[in-house]
């Protein structure tokens, strides 16, 4: 726990030191060394011991290759050779655990990560106290509560194209692209993972272990996961909540892990 | 410095007199509408405190409601299925059509009292109405859009940007969020409540039941009640009601949704409020009248497959007892309500 005098003790110092260099009292002026001395070192002190903000930076990936949309190919375990064009998910409920057991929970955690949108990439966790990371968890999808709580705001809002029409809820993931392997319009191949409700939950919980106390926390996100023990030419769409869309959450919650 | 302060003096009152005349005018004030909660109905599903409808949020929803720029080409609105006058519904069309002329699946259900419906669509499908006109908007056959292109055309439209200010506050952009809130403070609003059924159990003066009607209420309340039960005139839940599967739609109702085998073949039970000017009846709306809807319930339900428990003991009516049932449910009919002038579009 931090008191008021630690959070706002840099706002005090420097304001205090902005009154006083703009002060031109003589009698101010006599103390003004020691005075300046002293406020710097406060200033200095303070820094240490503050909450920060912290950056997870998502690094999709292919096979340990970074993911470029549209433009390059990859191939599968299976050996389907693939592009994609589209990569979204939310990551929600972030939870960072400490080296001496502290738990940080970041409060209203929705972030939509988009592959295409760069600043999505990197998710500002505010406010986190100091300490050695131990680990970064979260959920891939978002909460049943969100999904049945209606128009919702910011990240949530159904206009970024991440809430089901007909049959209410968000899509937690969506993967989208292109193979020969698919005889589909166009060879096309979509995933679009949801469901909320008890018997068809797609929303995974992800523990990543990390050991180093930066405020830049990087994660890959290797998608090569999704097609483990998948041909595209049997599996190329999945759009409904349902045994299947569990089946590829429970891959994909392996695509995260922590790199340099 | 005198003359200074006196024109402050003269002028300050002016300036803060004249902010909260204007105030009251640009919605910062805004005059809360809400929901009727009539004698004896249970209490709304729908939390309005989260969304309290206004005057200006409902301007704005009916706005939306009226406008057909929430299709891709610009040609249909909601109202295009929804007409106030036959119940929000689409008259004479089994199968509403939408977009360049295409047909859909289902005969368009009503929008009322829908404060007190859990879950939307034949198939129960959307969990909020709020979340209720993202089907519509996006089906290809209805609006064929995407909310997010909607917010980009509002955004250009300086009308709307000003509509939404009043509604949502001065900062307010416009979301996708804002625009659904807004669609669902005018659709909560929709409430029927004064047909002569709701007169008669108000005890309102001058007010009673034919001896045709009282018969039909009796049997209403043997044969129909169980589902159709008052005073929303529905249980809000889904039933196999034993239509023949029809082989061109081949749709099995719930089962879509929940994927359980117990909802195959259910259907969303309809609110009887307005039957009378709401036809055809059924989800393909294949009952152009009542009495075809009758002569199913007494001689027509399917022994193909086990129906809702509620429908197998046969329903036994003589042609009076369908007459005295039909003259009962036209008391359901409340003109207040269809011909609500609040409700009727209005070029602004």
């Amino acid at each position: 726990m931090t008191s008021f005098f630690d959070e706002n003790l840099p706002e005090i110092t420097s304001t205090l030191a902005f009154y006083y260099l703009a002060g031109s009292n003589p009698v101010m002026k006599k103390l003004s060394k020691k005075i300046a001395l002293l406020l710097f070192i406060l200033f200095f002190l303070s820094s240490f011991g503050q909450n920060r903000d912290i950056t997870l930076q998502i690094k999709p990936a292919f096979n340990k290759k970074e993911l470029v949309l549209e433009k390059e190919k990859y191939v599968t375990e299976a050996g389907d050779t693939l592009q994609v064009d589209l990569l979204r998910f939310y990551i929600s409920a972030i939870e960072i655990t400490f080296d001496n057991d502290a738990v940080f929970f970041e409060k209203n955690s929705y972030h939509l990560v988009d592959a295409s949108v760069k600043k999505s990439l990197g998710i500002q966790v505010k406010n986190v106290p100091p300490g050695i990371i131990k680990t970064v968890n979260f959920n891939i999808g978002v909460d049943s509560t969100a999904c049945v709580s209606g128009a919702l705001e910011g990240d949530l809002d159904p206009v970024n194209g991440m809430y089901w029409a007909w049959n209410s809820g968000y899509i937690n993931a969506k993967l989208e692209g292109r193979s020969n392997s698919c005889k589909t319009l166009h060879h096309v191949f979509e995933f679009h993972i949801g469901g909320y409700l008890p018997a068809e939950k797609s929303v995974r919980r992800v523990t990543c272990s990390i050991k180093e106390d930066k405020n830049r926390l990087v994660l890959s996100a290797d998608i090569s996961c999704w097609f483990t023990g998948i041909k595209l030419a049997e599996t190329n769409s999945i759009v409904i909540p349902g045994a299947e869309a569990c089946k590829m959450a429970d891959k994909y919650k392996n695509m995260f892990g922590a790199s340099e | 410095m005198k003359t200074v302060s006196k024109i402050s003096f003269l002028v300050l009152p002016i300036v803060i007199g004249g902010y909260i005349f204007l105030s009251s005018y640009t919605g910062k004030t805004n005059g809360e509408i809400p929901l009727v909660i009539p004698k004896g109905w249970p209490k709304p599903v729908y939390n309005t405190a989260k969304n309290p409808v206004t005057t200006e949020g409902f301007s704005l929803g009916k706005k939306l409601f009226y406008d057909p720029l929430l299709s891709k080409d610009s040609t249909i609105s909601c109202s295009s299925c929804h007409l106030q006058y036959t119940n929000y519904t689409h008259v004479d069309h089994s199968l509403s059509h939408g977009i360049r002329g295409l047909k859909g699946t289902r005969n368009t259900l009503s929008i009322i009292n829908v404060a007190w419906s859990k879950t939307f669509m034949w198939d129960g499908g959307i969990n909020n109405i709020e979340v209720q006109p993202l089907a519509p908007i996006t089906n290809p056959v209805e609006m064929d859009n995407t909310l997010e292109n909607i917010v980009i055309k509002l955004r250009g439209s300086e009308y709307y940007r000003n509509k939404f200010k009043l509604a949502f506050g001065d900062s307010a952009e416009i979301t996708g969020q804002r625009v659904l809130k807004a669609l669902s403070q005018f659709m909560v609003s929709i409430q029927s409540y004064n047909s002569k059924y709701d007169k008669v159990m108000r005890k309102e003066k001058g007010c009673e039941f034919t001896e045709a009607e009282k018969k039909g209420l009796r049997l209403f309340r043997k044969n129909c009640a169980s589902c159709h039960t008052e005073p929303l005139f529905t249980n809000n839940s889904y039933e196999d009601n034993g239509l023949e599967i029809d082989p061109v739609l081949k749709d099995g109702g719930r089962i879509r949704i929940t994927h359980n085998k117990k909802d195959s073949l259910a259907f969303k039970v309809p609110s009887l409020r307005n039957v009378e000017v709401s036809s055809p009846y059924m989800h393909d709306g294949r009952f152009r009248n009542l009495e075809m809807v009758l002569f199913h319930y007494t001689s027509g339900i399917t022994k193909d497959r086990t129906v809702s428990e509620k429908l197998r003991k046969p329903i036994v009516m003589e042609e009076d007892d369908k007459r005295n049932l039909i003259a009962f449910l036209k008391t359901l009919t409340d003109r207040d309500f269809l011909y609500d002038k609040r409700f009727r579009y209005s070029a602004e």
